[in-house]
């Protein structure tokens, strides 16, 4: 094992001037390529893990690959020298992202799906060897890769990848998120039963945009197999109904097409309704009673148009077709008060504080450690 | 943090400061001042902030008055470290005090040289000490940072000390501006602070490096602000335009969490619901959170110091895992308390949907949550609402069995009840009703359980009980929020115990009260069947033509149509009544109505089959209806109904096997409508379908396919049997054959008083058992007879029932029994008031009773009231009536009006010697004894013995008819109140009179006998 001094001081200050981000001197896995070097894609590191029974730390290093519970890495980025590290070993890490992953990952964050696929095709494929390191996100680009291709429409090659990946590879919660992409192929190949089938157990998927997404899917199922099975119809309509609502809360609306889409279709499932047709039929008639049972759905429906119509998600809007839903929440406005100021009322049943353990103290703690003085860049060592 | 930002800052100033105090001439003998500050910065170095305050307060009070001209600016170092030395014990004001002294007092002048390093930052240091103090003057904070920037735009004589971090600052003016109530300015920082490209600034002479911290710490007050200042649409446009960057990082943000969740929850509870829906849009899972915390560590900013010691971004890393393991250990993790509020704003929006799908997810991810309660109960509560009976009561049953104490259990219970009784369930209704009921310490749930206990009652059709409860429920709860469904199910309820007079009133009422009311269909429908009822026709139609005119798309339009068909029929408009069963039939079918379709199909079948040529109409009809309906309730009717027809067509056969074959599978169904008649017409159609009389009774004892066990149905053949004797006795002339058909009916009267359970027996066996009971005197066991049959749900013979149990009082020793018949009376003449010839019964059991009573007014009275009833005043018993009127005033002493009534007797009816003699001979003793008439009495008297002894009128036959009709009470009670005026007594009492009278002075005896 190379013993490491502590000699780099300049090195990690040029890393510490650029944060987390590429460093003036580092050159990223992109001009590596452009400048034609042959040498193994790496990721520039700083780790401090025990060595020998003492804890060393090895300063501008290079990760080149994981093998058999080990990182192979050298402190020259093109002269691979088999130095071998257990990652139990390491204690801390510090990486500098290479830009191509940084960008990758930026362009489908800011949700330009079609730029983003080709640099998480090429982060995917480059740093193929080191996607078992948890600390870099290599895992979540391929993940992220899958979604810009089933929002591309590429589902022929996301089935043929879906085919062979080894999903014991992942953590659970990656998988929880893998696990919905075949739904999505199944739902744009109108497979509603397989839909169906793949997500029987939408509850299995934690809080999250996986776990919309089934909901999503899954409500897409029934509502599109409800037409077909009339005796059920009703019960799977409701059901459908109600996977659609967690599609709008299972991830705290953070997906807002999904969020749009979701009140849309379940929008169609009310404007099909004989109740709401009795509603639009009955008011402004003398027939018409406000606490009739053919008013809960139309609230519920005045509310879907309510969001889509207020709330930015993503361009969605509401069709030509579904427009008597529109300003029809105004009709409620003084039910919501009431509502409201009932909730507020009922202390049984009013919204309680949260009583997470993050504190305002330690808010303070943070404020007042940022504050003044220009002072959070690293100290010399 | 601090510490090591003032370990550097004042590291630097030592070395500054010490050679500046060196240079003086004032050092002291005890410690000069460069000791006392160098010993002041390094206990500063070592954290000993009191230590260090000591020493610089020592040079403050030693050196201070001097200052300015020993030290000049340059003193202001002094207050600076000091101001640094109070922050570290959190002394704020102080500390801003100092700093403020450092900034102003001992600011840098022109010509100075005594330069004061810190004079620039102490401002800076001033804003931040005074954003920590309690209840800070934001605007006063605002105003320091504004004169700090001025200042160092000026270029100051300290610039070369100026040192800061911009994002920093404009993170704190942010939070500054939201707390000053100035959101929109905050915003505007922030935009600053997210645009800024970084990098040293040479102007501002500060460096820019912006964390997750620093942004989550702005925007979270920012967020706040919003929604405390009541603009959200601006907040949206925040949360909106700053999405990405506020979702970019998952592990930071989770510190600022409380913050954005009491953001949403506050915008929520005010309405703001888009708002708080784009807060919570912008939290992490706790997922989210572990992952994010992994890719942070990777971070330089995190790597330890070259000495190992952690640096402060991996304390906070610490920290935040350590914070949501915990969250998530607790069992309400963040995404528990977000959820919930997502699920809640749905909610509040009458969205039922999204709640109940979320609370479900809640219930089953959370199992350990403090939210656990609320999540079962919003969990039921939307479920019901949502229409999934199933769910409520899963979920309402756990949360009764976690939480039996909770304060929301009353909550649930309601809910559960409720929920059973809208959907129909009353069964189960009922059960969890009286369950609530016993329990229930609060006067709502008091309320509901007495509504839901009568309201399900009444639609499981046991009325009696249910108009007890209802009633109960409109007298105990006459503000009762349920007081419109209650009065309408009473209303209905009586009306469906053909209590019509009373149904009528309280329909009328209802429908006066609620013009508007969702039950308006069903009262209108209800009026008018009430109407029909007691043939008032007309009435019906007007309201069926209103029902028709008001709600035209009732859900039960085809029942409607029904009985307008039914009143038509009544009317003899028969074409009129087919085509309203025809559209009953269309619109049924319609709304998939199938029982009201199957109602429609008998009724065109008995209006059809009035007419023959339309018999195989008829056939068709029912074919059709066991083809559509083989399971309908009413399939017993529908089997009936064409029999004629069938066997007019030759095709008896065929409607008998279908009977065979339906009996059956009526089971124990006690309520099986038109059963009765389906026996009773399998009896009458058995012999031209072929079966002998023997044959009958084997087939009636051992029906095909009825196994032992289902006794109710057993119990109504063998009634049927007993239906056939008796019949066939009234057209037999063998008297032997009679006599074993006599034996018969005997033997299986006794098997059904042994064998049968009572409540297995339906109303009309009831009543013939009752009937049989008092035939043979046994008047305890037939009452309970009676008492089991107008309590059954079977509304059948409830009626006779009620008669006969008034009759069976008036038999009893007992005063009290004796005028407790009276209330069963009453009860016939208010709801049966339409049968005018059960009325007129009971008007002679009234009379009869009161006689019995010996109330001779009440005897007359009611009377009266029968020769003058104002339905039509009646006729049968007017004789009688004649005869006991003047009887009343007779036992009164009014031998005038008596004299009249007896006479009018004998202008009526002379030849009714049961009261034509009586009356005769009590005119003639009258005459004799109160009047003095007594030749004119005597030879009355005589006059009325001959013709008696010469067979005028019809004396015996009525007599005979009395004794030979004991199941006509009436008759029956007569006989014992008429016994001293029967014949056989009568006549010889007269003639003892003639001979009395034959020797009193005033009378001139005939000399032949009468």
């Amino acid at each position: 094992m190379k013993k490491f001094a502590i000699f780099a001081t300049t090195c990690l200050l040029a890393l510490a001037g650029a944060g987390n981000v590429a460093a003036q001197s580092a050159p990223s896995g992109d001009e590596e390529m452009e400048r034609g070097i042959q040498a193994p894609p790496s990721v520039r590191a700083i780790i401090r893990a025990e060595v020998d029974g003492s804890v060393q730390t090895l300063l501008g290093i290079f990760l080149f690959k994981v093998e058999d519970g080990e990182i192979i890495y050298a402190d020259n980025p093109e002269s691979f020298n088999a130095e071998r590290l257990p990652v139990a070993a390491i204690q801390n890490v510090a990486v500098e992202l290479p830009e191509v992953i940084e960008n990758a990952l930026s362009a489908y964050r800011a949700r330009q799906f079609d730029d983003a696929l080709p640099l998480l095709n090429r982060v995917v494929r480059r740093y193929e060897p080191l996607r078992d390191l948890d600390f870099l996100p290599i895992r979540q680009a391929e993940i992220y890769r899958f979604d810009c291709m089933r929002r591309m429409g590429e589902f022929d090659q996301l089935r043929d990848e879906l085919a062979v990946l080894e999903r014991e590879e992942f953590t659970s919660s990656e998988q929880a998120v893998l696990s919905v992409f075949p739904a999505w192929e199944a739902h744009a190949a109108e497979d509603w039963p397989r839909v169906r089938v793949i997500t029987r157990d939408p509850d299995s998927v934690p809080p999250g945009p996986a776990a919309a997404e089934m909901a999503f899917l899954r409500g897409e199922a029934l509502r599109h197999l409800a037409e077909r099975e009339s005796s059920e119809r009703a019960e799977m309509l409701n059901d459908a109904l109600a996977e659609y609502h967690r599609a709008m809360t299972m991830d705290y609306t953070f997906s807002r097409d999904l969020v749009g889409d979701a009140a849309i279709a379940a929008l169609r499932i009310y404007d099909a309704d004989e109740r709401v047709a009795e509603y639009f039929r009955r008011w402004g008639t003398p027939d018409f009673s406000e606490t009739a049972g053919y008013v809960i759905p139309v609230r519920e429906a005045a509310w879907l148009a309510y969001m889509i119509e207020t709330m930015d998600l993503d361009g969605r809007e509401l069709p030509e077709d579904l427009q008597r839903f529109s300003g029809l929440f105004a009709r409620f406005a003084d039910d919501l008060e009431e509502a409201a100021r009932g909730e507020q009322e009922d202390e049984a049943t009013a919204a309680q504080a949260p009583e997470l353990a993050g504190a305002e103290d330690d808010i303070e703690d943070l404020n007042a450690g940022d504050e003044g003085g220009g002072d959070d860049e690293p100290e010399d060592e | 943090m601090r510490f090591n930002r003032f370990f550097r800052a004042s590291a630097g100033l030592a070395g500054v400061a010490g050679l500046f105090f060196l240079t003086t001439n004032h050092a002291t003998a005890q410690e000069g001042p460069d000791d006392l500050f160098n010993r002041g910065v390094a206990l500063l170095q070592d954290g000993q902030y009191p230590g260090a305050e000591e020493a610089f307060s020592t040079m403050i009070e030693r050196f201070e008055r001097d200052a300015e001209r020993l030290f000049g600016p340059r003193f202001g170092t002094v207050y600076f470290h000091r101001g640094v030395a109070l922050e570290g014990q959190r002394r704020f004001q102080e500390a801003a005090d100092d700093f403020e002294v450092s900034a102003t007092r001992f600011a840098n002048r022109a010509g100075d040289r005594r330069i004061n390093p810190y004079a620039t930052m102490s401002l800076l240091h001033v804003g931040g000490a005074l954003m920590r103090i309690e209840n800070p003057d934001y605007e006063l904070v605002l105003e320091v940072f504004q004169r700090f920037q001025r200042q160092v735009e000026d270029d100051p004589p300290d610039a070369a000390n100026i040192a800061y971090n911009r994002a920093t600052l404009l993170a704190n003016i942010a939070i500054s501006e939201a707390r000053a109530q100035r959101p929109r300015n905050a915003a505007q920082t922030f935009r600053r602070l997210m645009s800024d490209p970084g990098g040293f600034c040479r102007e501002t002479r500060s460096n820019f490096q912006k964390t997750q911290q620093t942004v989550h710490a702005a925007a979270s007050e920012i967020v706040e602000s919003f929604q405390v200042n009541d603009i959200p649409d601006a907040g949206l446009e925040f949360v909106d335009e700053f999405r990405p960057a506020l979702t970019e990082d998952r592990a930071i943000s989770y510190f600022y969490t409380p913050r954005y969740l009491e953001a949403a929850s506050n915008a929520a509870r005010e309405g703001y619901y888009a708002f708080a829906l784009s807060i919570y849009s912008i939290l992490p899972t706790s997922q989210q959170v572990l992952d994010g915390l992994a890719l942070n560590r990777a971070r330089l900013e995190a790597f330890p110091h070259a000495d190992g010691r952690p640096r402060e971004m991996a304390n906070v890393l610490d920290r935040i895992e350590q914070r949501v393991i915990e969250d998530m250990e607790s069992g309400t993790p963040v995404d528990a308390w977000v959820l919930d509020g997502v699920a809640r704003v749905f909610f509040l929006n009458g969205n039922q949907q999204a709640a109940y799908g979320t609370y479900r997810t809640l219930i089953d991810m959370f199992p350990n949550s403090q939210l656990r309660p609320q999540m079962l109960y919003f969990a039921a509560a939307t479920a019901s609402t949502t229409g999934r009976l199933a769910a409520t009561q899963q979920y309402g049953e756990r949360f009764l069995e976690e939480y039996p104490d909770h304060e929301l259990r009353d909550r649930v219970e309601e809910l559960l009840l409720e929920s059973l009784f809208w959907n129909a369930r009353y069964e189960e209704a009922l059960a969890v009703g009286k369950d609530v009921r016993e329990r229930a310490t609060q006067d709502d749930m008091f309320e509901l359980s007495d509504f839901v206990i009568g309201g399900s009652l009444y639609f499981l059709g046991r009325f009696p009980e249910a108009e007890r409860e209802l009633r109960a429920f409109r007298e105990k709860w006459p503000d009762s929020e349920r007081t419109e469904p209650a009065r309408y199910y009473l209303a209905d309820n009586l009306a469906r115990l053909n209590r019509f007079v009373e149904a009528g009133a309280m329909l009328d009422s209802f429908l006066n009260d609620y013009p508007n009311s969702e039950l308006l269909d069903l009262a209108l429908y209800s009026r008018a069947n009430v109407h029909y009822n007691q043939e008032e026709l007309n009435p019906a139609v007007t309201r069926l033509g209103q029902f028709l005119s008001q709600r035209p798309n009732s859900e039960i339009r085809d029942q409607a149509l029904n009985l307008l068909g039914n009143i038509n029929d009544s009317l003899g408009n028969t074409e009129t009544a087919e085509q309203n069963y025809r559209d009953a039939l269309a619109f049924a079918r319609r709304l998939g109505n199938r029982s009201t379709a199957a109602q429609s199909l008998i009724f065109l079948m008995g209006l059809l089959s009035e007419d023959e040529e339309r018999d195989e109409e008829v056939v068709e009809l029912a074919e059709e209806f066991f083809r559509d309906h083989p399971n309908d309730l009413n399939r017993a009717r529908a089997a009936v109904v064409p029999l004629d027809a069938m066997d007019r067509l030759g095709r008896i056969d065929e409607g008998l096997a279908r009977i065979e074959s339906l009996i059956p599978t009526f089971g124990e169904d006690l309520e099986a409508a038109g059963m009765e008649d389906l026996i009773l017409a399998y009896v009458k159609h058995a012999e031209a379908g072929g079966l002998s009389m023997e044959e009958l009774r084997e087939r009636l004892y051992n029906f095909p396919r009825v196994p032992e066990s289902a006794v109710a149905l057993r119990a109504r053949l063998m009634m049927a049997l007993i239906d056939f004797y008796e019949q066939r006795i009234n057209e037999e002339d063998d008297e032997a054959t009679v006599a074993r058909m006599e034996g018969e009916i005997r033997g299986v009267f006794g098997q059904l008083r042994r064998e049968f359970p009572i409540e297995s027996l339906s109303n009309y066996i009831l009543v013939r058992v009752g009937d049989y009971l008092v035939r043979y005197e046994e008047f305890a066991a037939a009452r309970e007879y009676f008492d089991r049959a107008i309590e059954s749900p079977d509304t059948e013979f409830q009626d006779r029932a009620t008669f006969n149990l008034g009759f069976l009082l008036l038999l009893s020793e007992s005063r009290e029994d004796n005028r407790r018949a009276f209330g069963y009376f009453d009860r016939i003449m208010e709801d049966f008031r339409f049968d005018r010839l059960l009325v007129e019964e009971t008007f002679r059991m009234r009379a009869l009773g009161h006689e019995m009573l010996e109330e001779w007014d009440r005897v007359e009275s009611v009377w009266r009231e029968y020769l003058r009833y104002e339905g039509g005043a009646f006729r049968r018993y007017q004789t009688e009536a004649f005869y006991k009127i003047g009887l009343s005033f007779d036992r009164r002493g009014q031998w005038e009006a008596a004299m009249d009534n007896y006479a009018q007797v004998w202008v009526l009816d002379p030849g009714n010697l049961l009261f034509s003699a009586p009356a005769w001979f009590r005119m003639a003793e009258i005459n004799f004894h109160e009047r003095g008439h007594k030749q004119n009495a005597y030879e009355n008297l005589w006059d009325m013995v001959r013709r008696a002894a010469g067979g005028i009128g019809h004396l015996e036959a009525e007599e005979q008819r009395i004794l030979d009709n004991p199941d006509q009470y009436a008759d029956r009670l007569n006989r014992r109140l008429m016994a001293d005026r029967l014949q056989r007594n009568y006549i010889a009492h007269a003639k003892r009179e003639l001979e009395v009278w034959e020797r009193d002075p005033g009378v001139t005896a005939k000399s032949d006998e009468p």
